[in-house]
């Protein structure tokens, strides 16, 4: 049998399974997900704020790291490459209680649960972001930048107009699979109170209880985001895997 | 075509091809391929890449299975039995182009490793072997080493004794120098004429003409997945009987 | 600021780490044994062996530690103690088994082709032949990913377990002296995921010669 008969075989039978589960919880009380579902798309909605915000300061904040790391002289080096690693070797909570708990004695006020998940969410982003834009700027050839450098660009210019546009190009899979990465994690801002996704199931459950419901759609809705974008990322480069 | 090459008209070939045909999907790597080889021949397959030389190698060893066609080897016709006892497999030595020695291991574990595991040798045996076969190749010093701190050409030569170790009965070579960089070829060639000369049955896949030409008993010429034909040495480099093989000689010759 | 709270509450520290250790040490041994089967099924000829790992890899990378958490304990019913465990370890095994995999696909043909013509039977091939170089070669993911299980072991504490992560919270609810809990539990965080990579390069160099 070929490979690709094979293939759509198991897509039926995994469909067919699913199908059966589906068939079998049919008389659980939906109503409850569909009467709260304006309530959970809009935290669903925050969800994907908290994402793309800390996605985007992560990129700027990331590629500036990343610089700094490959680039920068010995003192900002070590700097660069400490926060790096401070933040991938610590649990993505304690960095968002750290946030959390150090703004009174930084800047003096206590910060609101919004803006603490922004910059706790930021700093964890712009820390895997450096790696990823530093294995990006790292493929770019070096003959690369010695053509750049012989035909009179400054360092700057180099950076900017020949690596940095070479490795977007080629780390683009690691970088929609580390957007995977971080919708995951802003699951964890239900320490701090804010209202996404899965904070709303749960205060949706705390009032309704009907945790099967609520729970296999919070599993369903998580999957379904994350899977799409991984069927990018695999379409992109069929060798990637994510390791976070 | 069939063939005979040694120098016992009478005896059984120790390897038998009849209508051998073998296909990788569309592609049809080998076609209706009759080939027999005489006990101590040194046979050299050639011809141009993807002519199927390196498949019809590994069908002798059952790494490829044709799907018609008969193969006899050492007088057992390769089925699901025979390739499943370790004892046949054993008796066939094998050295690729590369990746062949096992990088986790050192040179000597690499070569003592199988004749412990297969054969029950002690390891005083086996190493004492091991030993012996690897002074003469000129790698006693390199016993404790990894193969990552080996040449290539190194390499290739501790492959072959690892393959000796087994006492094999026939040798198979799958482009054994083509990874190699042009100093290190002669190395490994000089084995493999020593080899030769002591009366191995050798089946030899490569682009060396002038080893083909100084050592083969037989050259196998092979284009598209057919045996184009098949010749001793020096009437196949002198006056070849095929357009196509003459095509061939003058490109690898005058390149 | 104020460190001396970190001394009145050393005891609750202590335990919290001892708490993170334990929890971390099962599930590191746990997701490495069910990682490690896994990929090895996957990278078996067969289709369906093969697309049934993917489909686990898949189905466990694409939902949040947190939920797998709670579907266990609040839906399923089960304990605290074993629905972290068992979320940690279907979690990072399902990553795991993906490293296996990979490590498996950069070992080259000719390896196991060597072997089986030395006569070695499959099993032995792959246990004498392939598993070591896999392993040699996973070894910096592997680590990675055991740090990782280290670190998503502080979700357990959203279920009322007092691992390390929890009691920075319970000192802050206590005494407000949240940041320095904070930083201090931080430092022991940064102090196991050292340990791991030391113990595992230590590994590294005692196995596979560096």
């Amino acid at each position: 049998m070929g490979e690709r008969r094979k293939e759509v075989l198991w897509r039926l039978a995994l469909l067919a399974i699913l199908g059966f589960v589906a068939w079998s919880l049919r008389d659980l009380r939906w109503s409850v997900v569909w009467e709260a579902s304006p309530f959970l798309l809009r935290a669903l909605g925050v969800s994907w704020l908290l994402t793309i915000v800390s996605v985007a300061v992560g990129m700027v904040a990331g590629t500036v790291l990343a610089a700094a790391r490959l680039y920068g002289p010995p003192g900002i080096r070590h700097l660069a490459v400490g926060y790096i690693e401070l933040i991938r070797a610590v649990p993505q909570i304690m960095v968002i209680f750290w946030v959390f708990f150090s703004a009174p004695k930084l800047i003096g006020m206590k910060l609101s649960a919004w803006p603490a998940g922004i910059v706790a969410l930021s700093m964890i982003a712009s820390a895997y972001l450096a790696e990823v834009i530093r294995a990006g700027l790292a493929s770019v050839p070096r003959i690369q930048h010695e053509t750049a450098w012989s035909s009179g660009l400054g360092a700057t210019q180099t950076f900017v107009h020949v690596a940095l546009p070479q490795a977007l190009r080629n780390m683009l899979p690691a970088l929609i699979a580390h957007f995977v990465m971080m919708f995951k994690i802003t699951s964890l801002v239900y320490v701090i109170g804010l209202i996404d996704f899965f904070r709303a199931i749960v205060l949706v459950n705390n009032r309704e209880f009907a945790p099967y419901e609520l729970y296999l759609t919070m599993g369903a809705v998580y999957f379904v985001c994350s899977w799409a974008l991984s069927l990018l990322v695999r379409r992109l480069d069929p060798k990637y895997t994510l390791q976070t | 075509m069939t063939a005979a090459a040694g120098t016992k008209d009478e005896a059984e070939p120790i390897i038998r091809f009849r209508s051998v045909d073998k296909h990788f999907g569309p592609l049809h790597v080998l076609k209706g391929v009759d080939l027999d080889v005489r006990a101590g021949a040194v046979v050299v397959v050639c011809g141009p890449s993807g002519s199927g030389k390196s498949t019809l190698l590994r069908c002798i060893n059952g790494l490829e299975r044709a799907q018609s066609g008969t193969i006899t080897v050492m007088g057992r016709t390769l089925d699901d039995r025979v390739l499943r006892s370790a004892d046949f497999r054993a008796e066939i030595g094998l050295v690729f182009q590369r990746f062949s020695l096992y990088p986790h291991m050192t040179v000597l574990r690499n070569l003592t490793f199988a004749p412990r595991k297969v054969r029950g040798e002690t390891r005083a045996q086996a190493e004492g072997r091991a030993r012996e076969l690897l002074e003469r190749v000129g790698l006693a010093d390199k016993i404790g080493a990894y193969p990552g701190e080996l040449s290539g050409g190194q390499q290739q030569r501790a492959a072959i004794v690892r393959a000796l170790l087994m006492n094999p009965r026939i040798m198979l070579f799958d482009e054994p120098t083509s990874a190699l960089d042009p100093e290190m070829i002669r190395e490994v060639l000089d084995v493999m004429r020593d080899l030769a000369r002591s009366g191995m049955t050798m089946i030899v896949v490569t682009h060396e003409m002038g080893f083909a030409r100084e050592v083969a008993d037989l050259v196998v010429f092979m284009d598209q997945g057919e045996i184009v034909e098949t010749a001793p040495a020096a009437s196949f480099f002198s006056h070849p009987a095929t357009e196509r093989a003459r095509k061939f000689l003058d490109k690898v010759l005058h390149h | 600021m104020d460190w001396a709270v970190l001394w009145d509450y050393r005891q609750v520290l202590i335990d919290g780490l001892g708490l993170t250790v334990a929890l971390s040490a099962v599930a590191i041994g746990g997701s490495f044994v069910l990682g490690t089967t896994l990929g090895c099924i996957g990278s078996l000829p067969g289709f369906v062996a093969r697309r049934s790992v993917d489909t686990y890899v898949e189905a466990m990378r694409n939902v949040p530690v947190v939920a797998k958490l709670f579907f266990l304990y609040f839906v399923l019913g089960f304990d605290a103690i074993p629905a972290g465990l068992i979320a940690l370890v279907s979690h990072q095994s399902a990553y795991i088994a993906d490293v296996v995999a990979s490590g498996f696909r950069t070992v080259p043909r000719e390896q196991s082709e060597a072997a089986w013509s030395q006569g070695l039977a499959r099993h032995e091939v792959f246990v004498w032949v392939l598993l070591p170089q896999v392993f040699r070669t996973i070894m910096p993911p592997l680590t990675s990913q055991f740090i990782e299980v280290v670190k998503n072991s502080s979700v357990i504490m959203l279920i009322g377990v007092q691992e390390m992560t929890f009691q920075t919270q319970h000192i802050e609810h206590q005494t407000f002296r949240g940041f320095e809990a904070a930083t201090a539990v931080t430092v022991l965080y940064l102090v196991l995921a050292l340990a791991i990579a030391l113990a595992m390069t230590g590994l590294q160099r005692r196995f596979f010669g560096g």
